[in-house]
């Protein structure tokens, strides 16, 4: 069907439409017509433009996945708007927010909102942690996750354990529980069992005193250092271990 | 965690474990001045970091017994300084340094939890021990609010208010509001046992005195009014400054002492009590009556009780009233206005209450049965209502009074005699043409087939039809029939006899002119109506007669049947007497007088002159045309009386037919029983047939016996061979 703006327009048979209508066309080039003044070397070229409309109802505007955990990761650490700072391991001053602690964690709360010193002091001291454990936990208190490095050792999350213990941070303290439970050997079960049982955490507990009365390991367990302080600093647990071996 | 993994290096869990063997001590100084502070106001200068890490060290180093122990005892040493100043303070101090006092402990107490939060959530959930918070609120419990000496002056003070305000003092409400509130903190026990229930013993002595002093000099009105006061007053004092809870028990207590106690005096209060309010119609007092002894127990059907007797009482008086009788329509237009009294009563004061509705329905179902002319007396009632000329102008009105006159109806249990009197009036007031509106009276058919079911108005129907059927074939008549001459024109009414009430047909010889044309149309009806028979009643009907008297005077006369036979005897005579009279027209000599005494003694209607002048006619009396008669209108009506009610003996008739009409009712009724359920007992058929006939009338148990006994006789029933009081079903 030849277009009709093309200058070499081809005149269309008579307008029969009641019977083409039924071929979705109604006007057509006899084919003779064609051969005998558009064919070159027996062949044919059809030229078309194509007009593509959009239909905007099944065309749905475009939203992006969330993104309120990275905007917040924004923040951590960064000056705009904080309105207080942290004192970590001697010197360092880590800034933050008072109002996002707050929300995370109620020990934060007491402390920064309440009615002693540290609501109205400028900069705050911690005592008894380190500043990568400090640095990691407020990553998690910004952004609910762990902070992207790929070597961190189990005493690393030892130690970011008791602190989400401290500092009343339950998901994170599950989280480091799981990453302990992960590495448990028979080398490392008994340490990891005092742990949980100082920071009381059940779950990490009772999954160790599973681990550690299995016929394989415990005769490996009881000849590690780790057993030996377990002995010294609780004895409830030894009596535990003891009462699960005579069933 | 597989045991082949290469061992990694971990460091040994550090931590700096506690060997000085002073460490608790050391550490608790800590807390132990910090508490002090804080209970000195100074905790703003306190490091929260230090202390909490201080606590969270004794825990993790399982000192948390200790720790919890060492707390108890630190709270109660400050709880007991403040105890002391709290018990020093004077007079209206007392409250405000507890309040004082109560507020710091709070303040305290919030850091205190925050510091040793540690503990909170970790040591007392797994020991059961008492939350920090809930410790120091127990504590303050039982080192303040219940010690011998402040627990008795609280209460005391509190009560104390709470009187100087009932009695008029303005008091300090935000002071109330906050010791009540400390109470309800310290847990919903305390609050109940420590000041609810105490405040209730003393608020019912309180108004039981109240109520004692106001029913001795206070009308009921005025009473009701104050216990509303009363009532109102105490609800917006608890939610002013008490627990939301103790609205409705202090609501309770009020209506005890003020309403409950005092129930049947206020309602039977003379002058002033129910009766009064009722019968003055005081809805205001009404009102706020019902509302208040909604919430005593007893409190409506004492008041419907009370309502009910005085209803019947009055209703009593004014349907056995021998004065009211003598006017039958002004009786009804009584009963009317008194149940219109009491339906607004129902609406405006007792929100529309359908228990009282009912109540009223069975004291008006009540009295109005006391009088058995009632029946009669309501007919009559919508007799005058349906008649020409009546006041009521538009048929809206009309048919609001009929609405009404029918809720009377429903009240009535002779129903069927009610129906008779229906039908009496309703044929009088067709066949004189009273009927002012076709529309109303069939409005009120409907009413009544609504009411009663179809068998009850279908003969009533059944007049209509004929007079619609009479008027077609009087046209017919005239249509059909050939000249007839000077004859006089009539117009007649065909009645079916079983519709219409029954009435003793008399002798009465009609005059030649009536007679002729009246055969001529007897032949044109019998001609198109086969096996049918048609008897003149001589004793309904009118005539109009063009009359030239003496004098010159012309007139159109509107008189009965029997007046026109007698009148007509004068165009052939100019005397005659009473004999002459008599014997001619045939007609019965009661009606024949009556018929006389109208015509002729009649001021203003006397077309015939009598003499002697006497009221009474005897024999002899001669009659003559009255030449002198003048009257300043053209048509004159010397018609039968309206309807009046019965006397004596037509009353004892009308009731006489009416129980004769019940005997085969309840005859139907027990025989429609014992089919169905074959075996019955005495008792149980008068209960069955009772129930069954209610609508129409209440049968009587005597007359149930009479038909049992009937029909056993006739073999419908039998009686059971060993058990005298068992009937059994003969198919």
């Amino acid at each position: 069907m030849a277009h009709h703006h093309h200058p070499r327009t081809m005149q269309t048979g008579k307008n029969n439409r009641l019977f083409w209508r039924f071929l979705g066309w109604y006007r057509f080039v006899k084919r003779s017509a064609v051969d005998s003044l558009h064919a070159i070397d027996g062949v044919v070229t059809f030229v078309f433009g194509l007009v593509i409309l959009r239909d905007d109802r099944h065309h749905p505007i475009a939203v992006p996945p969330p993104n309120l955990g990275g905007h917040l990761a924004a923040m951590v650490g960064s000056a705009d708007g904080s309105d207080v700072s942290f004192s970590v391991g001697g010197e360092t001053l880590i800034r933050a927010h008072r109002a996002v602690l707050a929300a995370r964690s109620p020990v934060f709360r007491a402390e920064l909102l309440g009615s002693m010193a540290e609501a109205t002091m400028p900069c705050v001291t911690l005592h008894d942690i380190e500043l990568a454990t400090f640095r990691a936990l407020l990553h998690f208190v910004y952004t609910d996750a762990l902070p992207p490095r790929d070597i961190l050792s189990p005493s690393f999350f030892k130690k970011l354990f008791a602190a989400a213990d401290r500092f009343a941070l339950d998901r994170l303290k599950l989280m480091c529980a799981q990453k302990l439970w992960e590495s448990v050997t028979v080398e490392t079960v008994a340490e990891t069992l005092a742990c949980a049982e100082m920071h009381s955490c059940p779950d990490l507990k009772s999954r160790c005193l599973d681990f550690f009365v299995e016929e394989n390991n415990f005769r490996k367990v009881v000849v590690t250092g780790g057993y030996l302080r377990l002995m010294q600093g609780f004895p409830s647990v030894i009596d535990e271990i003891k009462a699960r071996l005579e069933i | 965690m597989s045991s082949r993994k290469k061992p990694s290096r971990i460091e040994p869990f550090r931590h700096k474990v506690e060997t000085d063997p002073r460490f608790f001590e050391k550490a608790w100084r800590k807390l132990d001045d910090a508490i002090r502070e804080i209970y000195n106001h100074n905790a703003s200068g306190l490091s929260f970091e230090e202390l909490y890490r201080t606590a969270y060290n004794l825990v993790l180093h399982k000192h948390g017994p200790k720790l919890y122990d060492k707390l108890t005892e630190n709270m109660e040493d400050h709880l007991q300084e403040m105890r002391v100043s709290i018990e020093a303070a004077q007079g209206g101090l007392f409250l405000v340094e507890l309040q004082r006092k109560w507020d710091d402990h709070n303040k305290a107490l919030q850091m205190i939890r925050d510091i040793l939060m540690y503990m909170d959530r970790v040591f007392i959930p797994t020991n059961k021990k008492t939350p920090v918070f809930d410790l120091g609120l127990d504590l303050w419990r039982d080192t303040i609010v219940r010690s011998p000496k402040i627990h008795g002056r609280l209460l005391d003070t509190l009560l104390d208010l709470i009187h100087r305000e009932r009695t008029g003092e303005v008091i300090n409400r935000s002071l109330m509001r906050s010791t009540t509130k400390m109470l309800m903190d310290l847990g919903s026990s305390v609050y109940q046992d420590d000041f609810e229930r105490p405040f209730l013993e003393v608020s019912a002595s309180f108004y039981s005195g109240e109520s004692q002093k106001f029913i001795e000099c206070c009308s009921c009105g005025e009473y009701l009014k104050k216990a509303q006061q009363r009532l109102d007053e105490e609800a917006e004092r608890v939610s002013q400054y008490m627990d939301a809870k103790t609205d409705e028990k202090i609501t309770a207590v009020v209506v005890k002492e003020m309403l409950a106690n005092h129930m049947q005096r206020l309602i039977l209060m003379e002058n002033s009590g129910l009766v009064n309010m009722l019968v003055e119609d005081k809805y205001e007092d009404l009102t706020m009556m019902y509302s208040l002894f909604q919430r005593v127990p007893d409190g409506h059907s004492t008041i419907k009780s009370v309502m009910n007797s005085h209803v019947k009482e009055t209703g009593k008086d004014m349907v056995m009233d021998p004065e009211r009788l003598k006017d039958p329509v002004d009786f009804v237009q009584r009963l009317l206005n008194e149940k219109d009294k009491y339906d607004s009563i129902v609406t405006t004061s007792f929100s529309n209450d359908k228990s009282f509705q009912n109540a009223l329905n069975s004291s008006f179902e009540h009295f109005i049965n006391l009088n058995n002319r009632c029946p009669e007396f309501i007919s009559l009632y919508v007799d005058d209502k349906l008649r020409k000329g009546m006041k009521e102008a538009n048929e809206e009105d009309v048919e609001t009074v009929l609405d009404k006159v029918m809720m009377l109806f429903r009240y009535l249990q002779e129903k069927d005699l009610f129906e008779k009197y229906y039908k009496q009036h309703l044929a009088k007031r067709l066949l004189s043409g009273k009927a002012a509106s076709d529309d109303s009276e069939r409005s009120m058919l409907v009413k009544l087939k609504t009411e009663c079911g179809y068998q009850f108005t279908s003969k009533l129907e059944g007049m209509f039809n004929d007079l619609k059927t009479s008027h077609d074939t009087t046209q017919r008549f005239y249509a059909g029939t050939p000249d007839l001459g000077d004859a006089p024109t009539i117009s007649v009414q065909i009645l079916t006899t079983g519709s219409w009430p029954t009435q003793p047909c008399n002798t009465c010889n009609l005059p030649p002119e009536i007679l002729g044309v009246s055969e001529m149309f007897r032949g044109f009806y019998l001609g198109t109506h086969n096996g049918r028979r048609l008897t003149w009643q001589t004793n309904m009907g009118t005539a109009d007669i063009k009359t030239v008297f003496g004098n010159g005077s012309k007139h159109e006369l509107n008189v009965s049947t029997y007046q026109m036979c007698v009148l007509m005897l004068f165009n052939s005579a100019d005397c005659l007497s009473y004999r002459d009279i008599e014997q001619t027209t045939a007609i019965p000599s009661a009606d024949l007088k009556r018929c006389l005494q109208s015509l002729a003694l009649v001021k203003g209607k006397n077309v015939l002159r009598k003499e002697p002048m006497s009221r009474d006619i005897s024999d002899d009396d001669n009659f003559y045309v009255n030449d002198k008669f003048t009257s300043k209108l053209f048509k004159v009506k010397i018609g039968t009386v309206a309807t009046q009610k019965e006397s004596e003996p037509e009353k004892m008739e009308t009731r006489q037919r009416v129980e004769e009409d019940r005997k085969p009712q309840i005859e139907a009724a027990i025989v429609r029983i014992m089919k169905s359920r074959r075996v019955l007992d005495h008792n149980s058929i008068v209960t069955e047939v009772t129930k069954q006939l209610q609508p129409r009338f209440m049968p009587n148990p005597v007359v149930i016996k009479k038909r049992v006994e009937s029909l056993i006789e006739r073999e419908f029933l039998e009686r059971d061979k060993t058990d005298r009081k068992l009937y059994r079903y003969l198919a």
